[in-house]
């Protein structure tokens, strides 16, 4: 079982941006320490208190500087805002600068602002997404590259640095709609899934479509599931610790008036976030809950979200990190 | 008199990516403990020989998390093959997570396969250039955008995070024709030059008609500042210098010769006058061209004799030192380099 950290980054009115990420490389340098797999970090754009974090590369390559072993990955690149060329550079470049620890994670976009600050059409962007990474991939394998394509075309060049990872970093697709699962399912990568914005039903029917579209009938990909944590000595330190944090997220989600989130966010509240999809108490009770989820759904991988919502403390979410590693990670391995 | 380090990054057969950023990353290190003034990395892609920097601003980030005080510049991110939202929040990130120090160099891009790998067209000019600067400077002041250019039309959304520097870091823009050196005076940006690629006589004379389009422009000409790239060697031993640069200097003349002949440069100069011109010039390129007319090497007394001489040709406020053009010098000669024209060139310039 693989653990990870996931960073999304929101940054409230009276939060500093230097101090936001200035934390989150503090705490991927802990996590690394503490044997965590993994830092996820989020790519969003144009709303400051959902997430200041555009260029989630770049943050990874000033973790890769500050980090030894831990694995880093987008959770995700919002592939049709980029040009696949320069994502498969970039992500390269990662996977050399850590010394082969990048992972691509990657989706189609949901969020309609998005795609109108890039002055780009949502339903051209979602449908070239497959021709997207099969270019990407290409990218990363071929000495040469010649695509003409719908949506892209590559005059015979050769992508370079090449990645570290042969034949090229893991690949982990987001997915929420149903027609997402069935894709990533028949393209054989990794899946991401976040059962509290897809409800609980939709991420085991999406599951159920991932697992049957398998070209070959096997399962290759891993499946990754994104769970809300907070560990404390008892729950009710915990649930207090998180309360205002959660509510600031729903908050935000709602208050952005789009998208899927806005809709999902606003049949939520604390205490179902609590009861159905986040691991919240002392560590038995989140070892409990993880085992839960884990059976609920097959998951291989966590996604450990220790600070939704970004208003918990600093010093607060190294101590929840510490106790999860130290009492929760060691029951799963 | 300002100083920085200049990185093309080069990466022959013999040679690996992982030790070249390893090296790149530890020099910048170095050449911020030395008090160099900034470090400048280019954006080039498609040929391994010539630069394995297609993402200068991923080395950048990395490079912010290991210096202190030294200012992290594309030289030169290439406007066209960006999307100039995404360039704006990834400028205005790594000038969060160095703290300020981020410095943003563009240039319209010569190289015709660059164009070719990202599906764009070259011709499209000055004109699209222009208004990406804008709209970037827009994303980056601007709490919502109300932008209606040609290209781009961009209302009600905002960029997050803004940069740390008020209002904005600064811009540079390189230049090699004629037709650019006007433009960045007349937009009032400052001024980045390599030599070694734009000929000297070409580069002194844009260096004029930059500041002329300046102070027409209603710019402060004292405002704009040029930074001037030059390949600097330093040793004690005088016999040393050549030798040891000849084949570098060769290796990188070699690489641009097969970037500048590929099918795609042919095909790019048959209609593009900007791009025959630089052809032309760079297909003249050779050794003893590069050491007479654009270098600064020697020991440390010809090199402070050297800038001086370059300094009555410019008048540049910044010298970014290019000490490992065509990237076959060993690590431990450039830091050697680096070190003796820290500590015996750049005091009498301070």
């Amino acid at each position: 079982m693989q653990f990870g950290v996931f960073y999304q980054l929101p940054c409230g009115e009276e939060q500093s941006v230097s101090a936001r990420y200035d934390d989150t490389i503090a705490q991927a340098r802990l996590a690394d320490e503490l044997g965590f797999d993994n830092v996820w970090l989020a790519e969003l754009h144009f709303n400051k208190r959902f997430s200041i974090m555009p260029a989630p590369l770049m943050v990874g390559s000033a973790i890769a500087a500050a980090t030894q072993k831990i694995k880093i990955g987008t959770a995700v690149n919002l592939v049709p805002l980029h040009h696949p060329i320069r994502l498969a550079e970039e992500t390269a470049t990662l996977d050399l600068l850590s010394h082969g620890r990048a992972v691509f994670g990657i989706g189609r976009g949901s969020n309609p602002r998005h795609f109108l600050g890039y002055n780009l059409d949502m339903e051209e962007g979602r449908d070239s997404f497959q021709e997207a990474v099969d270019l990407i991939i290409k990218a990363w394998t071929s000495d040469e590259v010649t695509h003409k394509g719908k949506y892209f075309q590559v005059g015979g060049v050769s992508v370079e640095p090449k990645p570290q990872q042969k034949p090229h970093p893991p690949i982990y697709v987001a997915a929420n709609s149903p027609d997402t699962f069935g894709l990533v399912g028949r393209m054989g990568h990794s899946v991401l899934v976040a059962p509290m914005i897809s409800t609980i039903e939709g991420a085991q029917a999406g599951l159920k479509e991932f697992r049957r579209n398998q070209s070959d009938g096997q399962v290759t990909g891993k499946v990754n599931i994104n769970v809300p944590i907070f560990v404390a000595e008892n729950r009710k330190k915990a649930l207090d610790g998180f309360e205002g944090s959660i509510n600031n997220y729903l908050g935000t989600l709602r208050a952005a008036s789009h998208g899927r989130g806005m809709a999902r966010a606003n049949m939520l509240n604390y205490d179902l976030v609590d009861a159905d999809f986040a691991a919240i108490g002392d560590p038995e009770e989140c070892a409990d809950k993880l085992r839960q989820i884990k059976q609920m759904y097959g998951a291989d991988e966590f996604m450990c979200w220790f600070n939704t919502g970004g208003m918990v403390p600093g010093d607060e979410v190294s101590k929840s990190m510490r106790l999860f590693a130290e009492k929760v990670i060691p029951q799963f391995r | 008199m300002e100083f920085g380090v200049f990185y093309q990054l080069p990466c022959d057969e013999d040679q690996t990516p992982q030790q070249r950023y390893a090296d790149t990353i530890a020099q910048s290190q170095l050449a911020d403990a030395l008090g160099f003034d900034s470090v400048w990395l280019a954006e080039l892609h498609f040929h391994p020989t010539f630069s394995i920097t297609p993402s200068p601003l991923l080395l950048a980030s990395a490079i912010a998390q290991t210096t202190k005080n030294i200012r992290l510049g594309t030289a030169v991110n290439l406007m066209p093959l960006h999307h100039p939202i995404r360039l704006a929040e990834e400028i205005a990130t790594l000038d969060i997570i160095s703290g300020g120090r981020a410095v943003f160099g563009i240039g319209r891009g010569i190289i015709p396969s660059h164009f070719e790998g990202f599906g764009v067209s070259m011709e499209e000019g000055r004109q699209r250039f222009d208004e990406c600067i804008r709209l970037i400077v827009e994303a980056w002041t601007k709490d919502e955008l109300d932008f209606q250019g040609e290209y781009y039309q961009i209302h009600d959304v905002g960029i997050a995070p803004k940069p740390m520097q008020k209002p904005h870091p600064p811009i540079h823009v390189a230049a090699t024709g004629a037709d650019t050196f006007e433009l960045v005076g007349s937009m009032g940006y400052n001024l980045l030059v390599a030599p070694v690629i734009a000929g000297n006589e070409p580069a002194i004379e844009g260096a004029k008609v930059y500041r002329e389009k300046l102070a027409q422009g209603g710019h402060d000409p004292d405002k704009g500042k040029l930074s001037v790239t030059l390949p600097i060697y330093v040793s004690e031993n005088r016999r040393e210098n050549e030798r040891v640069l000849e084949e570098t200097i060769n290796s990188y003349i070699k690489s641009v010769h097969v970037m500048m002949t590929s099918p795609a440069a042919n095909r790019a100069a048959a209609v593009n006058p900007r791009i025959a011109l630089v052809q032309a010039g760079l297909a003249k390129l050779n050794y003893q061209q590069v050491i007479q007319d654009n270098t600064v090497i020697g020991t440390p007394e010809e090199c402070v004799d050297r800038i001086n001489y370059f300094q009555g040709l410019f008048g540049a406020q910044e010298y970014s030192g290019w000490f490992n053009i065509g990237g076959r010098l060993p690590h431990e000669t450039v830091t050697k380099s680096m070190k003796l024209f820290a500590e015996k060139v750049m005091p009498k310039f301070r």
